[in-house]
């Protein structure tokens, strides 16, 4: 069996570990617990925990394949790579706070009144200090659960077989489609909008393209996942607290009109992010052939 | 896994599993503890605590004591090392001491992490369990031990050099007068009062529920800023250790 044809099989057992280990517990969480009390009720952690499939996909089949964990993703390689890091923790908040000015003025609010209210200019910063960057550890351990097994494992395969673009594209759609049980039961948009669900699952297979090209960036810069996990650790501590973000009036207008009013701006401002990783990724990717060749 | 790294891993896989199995207990002790401190029977105490009628803060403070001390297991990492010959063969290597180094504290990072994601998980799995079996919302100390961590990180910062320096042992003597020290120069400035500094304070105590600027501006702002401090403290205390960690390795054998 060649090189390209062992992958494409590893490839395989690993979609089919993380679409068949999900969708069934998904089920029997609803019948059993219900899914209002799953996800963000009662039992809440519970969801939590489902982070952990693709990781743990990712070693079932590492362990069936007899593949080893080489290319785990797992050192820090902190040593040179220290700016990767200090980018995977400020440019997600850069992407959501721009995505919030642009929906608050977008959306009528007068330019005045973009910047006020939730208190005063200490209280803003504090408030981001607190509730979305001190509990990145913790977080970013849950986002390292889906990273493990989307980066550090279905990435690298989708590399060698189908180069970079390739990785980008359809492993968005892959995790997009993962993300689709949920999404049809009212995730993030609910379920009066126009399109539903089917608008909704697109607009996260989109969503996913351009952020996994993001995450696609930094992981093979760094060759390892953690900088991709606390990039979606930031990400995820944004949307728990957006109705709190520091932008005047977006909490109201968020009420008022909708997620998914507000997703399409935050997709321009991550196809904006992630076009530009793509367009670096692909000019190294040159470099190196030219490279190779000389 | 290969390297250093390997070999870290091998020889403190116990202390690894015990910063691991930290989280589990740190909840349970700190609740023996207090049925002791109060003299009540350890279910009235856990019935107490579930139905949210114990004092939170007498836990909040066992839960901190144990945490910070079961923390300092983490510098037990730097005394399997403790040798010139071992010294002497790191400092052969090219770049060998920085790498040796950065290990050592990326180590005692990922038990720091560890220890945290250890307690927030058995948090979480106590709270399912309270509210699968009697639907009661419980207590969620997640915030305190994300609290505890930055200060787990910080006083790591300042032990590792001082170990690395003088040995475990003299530089945990070392840093015990440092400390001693410091609390003698707040003693004395305490007395001393200074352009009425304690006045200030206590007015501070004594306007607590008050909507004062200090209490909602300056503390969670100082707060916010902490993470960032003790990160910066940790990386700072690294460049230090490179530095110092031969002239430490001269006294290892003495």
């Amino acid at each position: 069996m060649t090189n390209k044809a062992k992958e494409a099989k590893r490839l395989l057992i690993f979609i089919a570990m993380v679409f068949g280990i999900y969708p069934p517990l998904f089920a029997l969480l609803n019948g059993t617990v219900g899914y209002d009390n799953w996800v963000g009720g009662k039992y809440g952690n519970i969801a939590l925990m489902l982070m952990f499939i693709p990781a743990i996909a990712s070693l079932l089949t590492r362990i069936i394949t007899k593949e080893g964990m080489g290319q785990s993703g797992l050192h820090l390689r902190l040593n040179r790579h220290i700016g990767f890091y200090i980018a995977a923790l400020t440019v997600p908040a850069v992407i959501m706070i721009v995505s919030a000015l642009i929906f608050a003025c977008v959306s009528g609010e007068k330019t005045s009144s973009v910047f006020g209210g939730c208190g005063s200019a200490v209280q803003k910063l504090s408030f981001l200090l607190n509730n979305i960057y001190a509990p990145v550890p913790i977080t970013a351990f849950l986002c390292l659960g889906e990273e493990l097994g989307w980066r550090a494992y279905m990435g690298k395969k989708l590399e060698s077989l189908t180069g970079i673009a390739g990785t980008c594209v359809i492993g968005g759609i892959i995790r997009g489609l993962w993300y689709a049980p949920m999404i049809a039961k009212g995730l993030l948009f609910g379920n009066e909008y126009g399109g539903y669900p089917y608008i909704g699952i697109l607009l996260v297979c989109l969503c996913c393209i351009f952020e996994g090209t993001a995450l696609t960036w930094l992981t093979i810069k760094t060759e390892s996942v953690y900088p991709a996990a606390i990039f979606r650790a930031v990400i995820f501590l944004f949307a728990v607290n957006i109705n709190a973000l520091p932008v005047g009036g977006f909490a109201a207008n968020l009420a008022k009109r909708g997620m998914i009013k507000f997703f399409p701006v935050i997709l321009i401002v991550y196809a904006v992010a992630g076009a530009l990783c793509a367009v670096m990724m692909l000019a190294e990717n040159k470099n190196c052939k030219a490279q190779t060749k000389n | 896994m290969n390297g250093m790294l390997y070999k870290e891993y091998k020889q403190n896989s116990l202390f690894i599993l015990l910063t691991a199995l930290v989280g589990v207990f740190i909840l349970p002790a700190a609740l023996i503890m207090l049925s002791q401190v109060n003299g009540a029977s350890l279910s009235t105490t856990i019935n107490d605590y579930i139905l949210n009628k114990a004092d939170k803060g007498n836990i909040v403070f066992t839960i901190f004591i144990g945490y910070l001390a079961t923390g300092t297991a983490q510098v037990l990492v730097l005394v399997t090392d403790s040798k010139k010959v071992w010294s002497l063969f790191i400092a052969s290597n090219p770049d060998g001491i920085r790498s040796y180094i950065r290990i050592k504290y990326e180590l005692i990072f990922a038990m720091a992490v560890l220890m945290l994601i250890s307690c927030c998980i058995s948090d979480r799995i106590i709270g399912l369990i309270s509210q699968a079996t009697l639907n009661i919302d419980i207590i969620n100390f997640t915030s305190l031990y994300i609290a505890l961590f930055y200060i787990q990180l910080f006083l790591r910062a300042i032990d590792i050099p001082f170990s690395l320096r003088f040995g475990i042992k003299k530089g945990s003597a070392i840093k015990l007068c440092f400390f001693i020290i410091l609390f003698i120069i707040l003693i004395i400035l305490i007395l001393a009062n200074p352009s009425g500094v304690m006045d200030t304070l206590a007015g501070f105590a004594a306007n607590k529920k008050s909507e004062s600027k200090f209490l909602t501006e300056i503390v969670p702002l100082l707060k916010g800023i902490f993470p960032f401090v003790s990160a910066a403290s940790f990386l700072l205390s690294y460049k230090i250790s490179c530095k110092i960690y031969m002239k430490g390795a001269e006294q290892y054998d003495k």
